[in-house]
């Protein structure tokens, strides 16, 4: 269970976040909508860690995450895709996902400081590092492309392989920001089968920062709109999107291409 | 086995593995293959210059810091050596303790400056630790009476690596066996050692994720790693091992002074053995300081060759000589950083990529 | 007429196709709106047209010639205005600087068309009422109106505006509506990037009309003029339980823009070192006397290191090389004072004077050719890589220092002072005479010089306030019309030259020089600019009279000390502060 109290951030004068509060549970996926500069990267950022709140606070599972460092929050159970691709450029695109396989074991065995500080042992022989790295590459069609350096795919397949490098951290809560974004049509299909499998599973809590209404429609058990940094509205998907006020608010995104 | 024991890090090109394989062999069998005095010095030099690349290779190459201070930690590794041995006699006790209270201090300054990076950014993390170094280098000139100042230390070696130890009369292949020649095993015995030890380290989970914080250490930190435990466990390692580096420097020349450890000139040098051998490669340091070294040692006697020839020519004379050895080493720097930016080994690998396929 | 027209235009960035053969026409007087959801390349399309992506294929052209080749400077100078997603507005500088730096033909504000600026006070309110305020402390909604209003300062044929709506209040919304629906009636050709519907309807004349910005591998991203909009319900729905929502907040409005208030703090702290220090010294003489020596070693660091961090500042270039300038201005004076014997053994002031100034110039004049040379060929090919910057210019710097020795040769060379600037004031001080040396108050008198004029052009000129702005935000600057490149290339000329002019007064001070004298200085500046934080003139002046009064006093007080002082000094500092005393914001 993820919970967010009167989440705030201020930069300068500017109030980003606005006492957002707003409770998610496990076995539901929400997705976080809203114009362009409403706050809603910025209100992952301060749920994952990224950013220090200004005021509120961050409970996951009941334990006041807000003081909590983002490495720290990622080992406790929360996962972040980003926005802006955030690859390791000049690895593989194996070693980038068997990376966070990596951080995932390490920290599953010492959730402290001193994680994952493995000096003597080879990591080749962690094949089922490895293994585990190599299925999910298959499972975002990346697999062929296992050797490439991250830095060399195209903007698609590098936006795969930040939903991989979630995916391989297997979360109790996974935040997409905009998966989608910048795909081609048949590459699309294959990040939201992920999100429809994930969803399958029922325990995973997952939050999406989408536009593409008809995705947010489809997959979405609740949506929650952002403007101007503060919520104004929270429901079930049919009535948020057909609501007068989201419909003022976030006007170019509800003419999108009529279903 | 080999494979093992080089961590299953291959130099991944016929020619890296030929040149890698002569180097070896060349060290190994220096004191036969080259006879006299000076052949063995430069060998010795090259020993320890691979240590010491190799050491900052894991800070630069593979975690991507900039840090002038590790000539600081060569230093403190020669100077504790070179300390104990004058205040408490020669002997294999000084050396213990001596590296023993140098690794102490490298140790304690590695952490002290790698939990500094927590706050500052990395151009203020490099500039800083220039400072610093300089400031280490100005207090080894001053405190005079400890560290013997600009003039150094020079002191006695335990009896088994004098030179005048002479276990064995006859000669063995044509070379006398003295403290000289077990005093340049002791060195090979532990560069070799420490370098497979590093290449371990570096293929280890812990060294991937050293390459992680170098590439994103944003994302590295929303994978789940406390980057600063890592960069600052890269710092004491990569302190610790130059200390282990100074301290054999220390042995073979038993003698230790500002010049011979601390000073920026020996900085350049190894910035420029890492950045034209190959950066965050390890064997980079290899084939580079042996390069290196050679090419200072053999390139001033083609300088002095120059200047001689060149004599009263106005600018030619002035610049042709082994007192300028400087000016070219600067040349061949921005020379390489330029057109050589993956390094010897980066270049051999890319050769033998383009082969395969 | 078409004012702008795009064919076949291609972009790519870095490995990612953007746009695919986009073909746009942009007719004279009407306001054109190119619509789309997130990236359908929009913003691109507007980037690709002023210069600062290149089109790989494809052409564009401005009232019938072709600019898909120009820098972006030259096509702003053409009359185009660009207000970009992100505002681009220089946050340190003033809204008064905001629109001067906009207005290229207006020097200082004075020569603003006042006509022009009281009819966009009037579309913008809230402009005239925070005009001397850093435009930084403005709401979202008041740095939007501030990014339009640069575009319009001046008449401008055609103006590029992304996404103006983006994260605004309606009222706001309501009030750029307005705006532009103004400046459509004067016939200002706009070509307008938006998502918001209600600004299309408002405003549009025609909707980028059958030309769509298309991606191959999105077939489907469908932008442009033939979209309908959805139709609004008819009524309030009727709101279930699960659904709670609230009226939509205005973006909130500072309560009150703060005065830009002067952070003093440090110059604090200089004054209590200074007094502090005056006890423990115990003699009110010896303290004037040292007092002087740091304030004239902190001056002379200042000169040396000033031209340093506006290097870094605005170029974002480690120099790590350079204490080859200093060196070289050093060497310079010898020559130049060895060769003016008769000047500066003469007992005249004024031919002593007249030898140290003509030494001075020469420094600068073959430090700044120095520096150009360097820029040339060290810095320029590694703009923009750090590591092989700090590389590239310690190897500059080490073949700098052995050229050196090559035409001076490697000894150290003595440079004495002239005659009458030899020996010390003496300045009655509560009784007792402190011996205040003359050569060190010229060196203050010079650096107070330097540090004025250098506030002065930073300050009160066009020049600084390009420098200011370029600091934080090059793209925008080239935007709005100046060639940055050259911006550069002069500042880092005139600080090589500053260095020049300090190398001399160091050397002056040490009454020697040795080629080493650009290594050593060069940890004493980098010490003194991390203090003072990157970027910063003030700070590295509060900085370097910091660095100067410690050596001093440690220097008397604790001499074993003082090597450490600077050390001590700076990790102090980046405890308190860890940027620096003055930080300075980067966009």
């Amino acid at each position: 269970m993820l919970e967010t109290k009167n989440l705030t951030i201020r930069f300068g004068g500017h109030v980003a976040v606005d006492h957002v509060s707003c409770r998610f549970e496990p076995g539901t996926l929400t997705s976080i909508v809203g114009p362009n500069g409403a706050g809603k990267t910025t209100y992952f950022n301060l749920i994952s860690g990224q950013l220090p709140a200004s005021e509120g606070q961050v409970l996951l599972g009941g334990e006041d995450i807000t003081a909590l460092p983002a490495p720290l929050r990622t080992r406790r159970g929360l996962g972040r895709a980003f926005q802006l691709t955030q690859l390791f450029p000049n690895l593989t695109v194996l070693e980038n996902v068997r990376l966070a396989v990596q951080a995932r074991e390490q920290g599953r065995a010492n959730a402290g400081l001193f994680a994952g500080l493995d000096l003597l042992r080879l990591w080749l022989d962690r094949k089922d590092w490895i293994a585990e790295a190599r299925s999910l590459l298959q499972q975002v069609r990346l697999a062929d492309r296992h050797g490439a350096s991250a830095a060399s795919l195209p903007h698609g397949d590098q936006r795969k392989l930040e939903v991989a490098l979630l995916m391989a951290l297997d979360p109790m809560v996974y935040m997409f920001d905009e998966p989608t974004a910048g795909m081609s049509m048949d590459e699309v299909p294959v990040v939201l089968d992920l999100i429809r499998a994930l969803k399958a599973k029922k325990d995973r809590l997952i939050l999406l920062v989408e536009h593409k209404m008809d995705v947010v429609r489809e997959l979405s058990d609740r949506i929650v709109v952002l403007h101007n940094g503060a919520m104004v509205a929270d429901g079930l998907p049919a009535e948020v999107i057909a609501s007068p006020i989201v419909q003022q608010a976030y006007l170019g995104m509800a003419a999108e291409e009529p279903a | 086995m080999i494979n093992r024991l080089l961590s299953h890090d291959l130099p991944r090109s016929r020619w890296l593995a030929v040149l890698l394989i002569v180097i070896v062999i060349g060290l190994a069998f220096a004191p036969f293959l080259f006879p006299g005095s000076k052949a063995l010095g430069v060998a010795a030099k090259m020993l320890v210059f691979i240590l010491l690349v190799a050491s900052y290779d894991l800070l630069l190459g593979y975690t991507g810091i900039v840090s002038f201070a590790h000539t600081m930690f060569f230093g403190i590794g020669a100077y504790g050596v070179a300390v104990t041995s004058t205040r408490m006699g020669e002997g294999w006790l000084a050396v213990a303790v001596g590296l023993a209270a140098a690794l102490a201090i490298s140790l304690l300054l590695s952490l002290v400056i790698g939990l500094f990076s927590l706050r500052v950014k990395a151009i203020f993390y490099a500039m800083i630790t220039l400072a610093v170094a300089t400031a280490f280098q100005t207090l080894a000139s001053q405190l005079s009476d400890v560290t013997g100042g600009e003039d150094g230390l020079s002191f006695r070696n335990p009896v088994w690596l004098s030179p005048s130890f002479v276990p064995f009369e006859t000669p063995f292949l044509g070379v006398a066996v003295d403290g000289k020649l077990l005093s340049y095993y002791l060195l090979f015995v532990v560069v070799a050692m420490l370098f497979l030890l590093l290449l371990r380290i570096v293929n280890s989970p812990f060294g991937r994720v050293l390459q992680a914080i170098r590439e994103n250490d944003f994302r590295a930190e929303a994978i789940g790693y406390r980057t600063v435990v890592y960069r600052t466990l890269s710092n004491v390692l990569s302190a610790l091992f130059a200390t282990v580096a100074g301290a054999l420097l220390a042995l073979w020349l038993r003698y230790t002074g500002p010049d011979t450890t601390l000073s920026f000139e020996i900085m350049l040098d190894i910035l420029l053995i890492v950045v034209i051998g190959g950066m965050g490669t390890m064997y980079g340091a290899v084939v580079g300081a042996v390069l290196f070294v050679l090419a200072q040692n053999y390139l001033q006697t083609l300088l002095a060759l120059g200047s001689s020839t060149f004599e009263g020519v106005p600018l030619l004379g002035a610049v042709l000589t082994p007192d300028r050895w400087l000016l070219w080493l600067g040349v061949l720097f921005v020379l390489s950083v330029y057109h050589f930016p993956a390094g010897v080994v980066g270049r051999l690998r890319l050769l033998a990529l383009k082969e395969k396929s | 007429m078409n004012v702008l027209q795009l064919a076949g235009v291609h972009t790519h960035i870095a490995a990612y196709h953007i746009l695919h053969g986009v073909d746009l026409a942009v007719p004279e007087g009407e306001v054109t709106m190119l619509l789309g959801r997130n990236g359908a390349g929009k913003t691109t399309t507007l980037r690709t047209i002023m210069g600062l992506w290149a089109a790989r294929q494809g052409a564009i052209s401005f009232k019938g010639g072709a600019i898909d080749k120009l820098p972006t400077p030259d096509i702003a100078r053409l009359g185009i205005a660009y207000v970009p997603e992100s505002m681009g507005i220089f946050s340190d500088l003033t809204v008064k600087e905001n629109m001067l730096l906009a207005a290229r033909a207006a020097r200082h504000a004075a020569e603003l068309d006042s006509e022009r600026l009281e009819w966009i006070f009037g579309l913008f309110p809230a402009l005239r009422k925070f005009w001397l305020y850093p435009a930084g402390k403005l709401s979202g909604g008041q740095k939007q109106m501030l990014a339009v209003a640069r575009a319009i300062v001046e008449p401008r044929a055609l103006l590029l505006i992304d996404e103006p709506s983006k994260g605004l209040a309606p009222a706001i919304i309501q009030n750029l509506i307005s705006a532009f629906r103004e400046l459509k009636s004067q016939r200002t050709t706009i070509l307008l990037v938006e998502q918001n519907f209600a600004m299309a309807r408002a405003l549009g004349d025609r909707g980028g009309d059958g030309q769509r910005p298309r991606r191959a591998q999105r077939p489907h991203g469908r932008t442009g003029g033939r979209r309908r909009l959805a139709a609004a319900p008819a009524g309030p729905v009727p709101g279930s339980a699960s659904m709670s929502t609230s009226t939509l907040p205005a973006a909130a409005a500072p309560a009150a823009v703060p005065k830009a208030q002067f952070d003093g703090k440090p110059l604090l702290l200089l004054g209590a070192i200074a007094v502090a220090a005056l006890p423990l010294i115990g003699s009110p003489s010896t303290w004037v006397t040292l007092t002087v020596a740091g304030l004239a070693m902190g001056l002379i660091i200042f000169v040396i290191a000033s031209g340093l961090t506006l290097v870094f500042g605005l170029m974002d270039v480690l120099n790590f090389g350079h204490g080859v300038f200093i060196a070289m201005g050093a060497f310079v004076a010898t020559s130049v004072l060895g060769g003016m014997a008769g000047w500066t053994t003469a007992p005249s002031v004024w031919l002593n004077l007249g030898a140290v100034f003509t030494a001075m110039l020469a420094a600068m004049a073959v430090a700044g050719a120095l520096g150009w040379a360097f820029e040339r060929v060290i810095v320029r090919p590694v703009y923009g890589q750090h590591l092989k910057q700090i590389l590239i210019t310690m190897g500059g710097m080490i073949v700098g220092e052995e050229m050196i020795k090559v035409i001076w040769g490697p000894q150290q060379i003595p440079l004495p002072l002239p005659e009458t600037l030899r020996g010390s004031f003496l300045i009655p001080v509560f009784g007792e005479a402190a011996a205040v040396e003359k050569y060190r108050v010229l060196a203050v008198l010079i650096g107070l010089v330097v540090f004025g004029a250098l506030l002065w052009v930073l300050n009160r000129t066009k020049l600084g306030l390009l420098i200011r702005a370029g600091v934080q935000d090059r793209e925008m600057v080239e935007s709005l019309g100046y060639r940055i490149r050259r911006l550069f290339v002069g500042v880092f000329v005139a600080g090589s030259a500053l260095a020049g002019l300090g190398g001399v007064m160091w050397g002056l001070y040490q009454q020697i020089v040795t080629p080493q004298i650009g290594a050593q200085v060069n940890v004493l500046i980098f010490i003194v600019i991390i203090i003072g934080g990157l970027g910063s003139t003030l700070g590295c002046f509060v900085g370097a009279l910091l660095v100067g009064l410690m050596a001093n006093y440690t220097g008397f007080l604790a001499p074993k000390v003082a090597l450490f002082s600077n050390i001590g000094l700076m990790v102090a500092i980046l405890l308190w502060r860890p940027q620096g005393l003055y930080p300075v914001t980067n966009r």
